[in-house]
């Protein structure tokens, strides 16, 4: 399990846990004190980037 | 014309009662079945609740929260984790249309908006309130009020606390630290940054009195009259079907 924060400064706080599995995005969770509308949101991009390979791009324009 | 708005005052309840009640009166307003609602609410055991998007396991220390009686519980809206005392705290939650005159499209505007009516009826007990974006109410730099927005279904909810009396060392002894060694210094840090009534003005401030002024503020600020009024038996029945379906369910509360 891959783990990484993001603190914005006087700001929220977003956790990303990653399982990876042959060089591609295996899993993704996604946490933190955030706000996004609507919230189910977070479920449709968790899912969009499963089976992403490990490209900031590649996974970016899923996620939008 | 001033408008009415719905005043319930639901006094003490569970966490899981608590937030599907508000979901349920989200629901009865979604379907035109009440009026825009103003909701007092207290915490009986205390509670502790977690934004939508936290993690119960990272954010909770749920075995101390099940030694002293303290219920844990995921809200439908974002933000972070908090501690609501039974004596120390008051909740509110504002339901409302959206297409409503004081709501804006953009979330910021609208939380200082709703945030005012607050702010109002704190400097009416003569606490020196001011909104500090993103969504907190702050009186000499210290937070006093932190407050959640979501929207759906052309309803805006928007629920929040205010601080009667704030015990720092109580909070983290439930919510989860990085390590042991850094406990006290954000049991420090909290209470550098963090206020409360008691604080602010040096003596008790009942809940009565705290409620009585808050409703005073909504009413300027909004242009709007608050009515006494119960929940409907839809709120009632949908609330008991939403604790058992969801709220108190573990699906619901470690779902992230």
């Amino acid at each position: 399990m891959n783990k990484a924060q993001l603190k914005v400064e006087g700001g929220k706080l977003i956790k990303v846990q990653l399982e990876i599995e042959d060089k591609k995005i295996k899993k993704v969770k996604i946490t933190g004190d955030f706000f996004l509308h609507p919230e189910e949101l977070i479920d449709d991009m968790e899912k969009a980037v499963a089976g992403a390979s490990l490209d900031e791009k590649v996974i970016a324009d899923r996620m939008i | 014309m001033v408008e009415n708005w719905r005043l319930l005052d639901t006094g003490l309840h569970d966490a899981f009662y608590n937030m599907a009640l508000d979901e349920a009166i989200v629901l009865a307003r979604s379907k035109k079945l009440v009026p825009n609602t103003i909701r007092f609410f207290r915490w009986e055991p205390s509670a502790v609740s977690i934004g939508y998007f936290q993690s119960m396991e990272e954010e909770v220390d749920t075995a101390a929260c099940d030694k002293k009686g303290i219920d844990y519980v995921r809200r439908r809206t974002g933000g972070g984790a908090v501690y609501h005392d039974r004596n120390g705290e008051l909740t509110y939650s504002i339901i409302m249309n959206q297409d409503h005159r004081l709501i804006s499209p953009d979330f910021q505007e609208t939380y200082e908006t709703l945030c005012s009516g607050l702010v109002r009826g704190l400097r009416r007990l003569s606490v020196q309130a001011e909104f500090k974006p993103i969504n907190d109410i702050v009186v000499e730099g210290k937070k006093i009020s932190g407050n959640a927005q979501t929207r759906g279904m052309n309803v805006v909810h928007q629920h929040g606390t205010i601080l009667l009396k704030v015990d720092p060392s109580l909070m983290f002894s439930v919510l989860k630290v990085p390590n042991e060694k850094i406990r006290d210094k954000m049991v420090k840090s909290v209470e550098e940054r963090v206020t409360s009534l008691e604080r602010v003005l040096k003596r008790d401030v009942g809940f009565d009195e705290l409620k009585e002024s808050l409703v005073r503020g909504f009413e300027e600020v909004f242009g709007i009259k608050l009515v006494d009024e119960a929940l409907t038996s839809f709120e009632e029945q949908t609330a008991s079907r939403l604790i058992i379906e969801k709220y108190s369910t573990t699906e619901w509360n470690f779902k992230r």
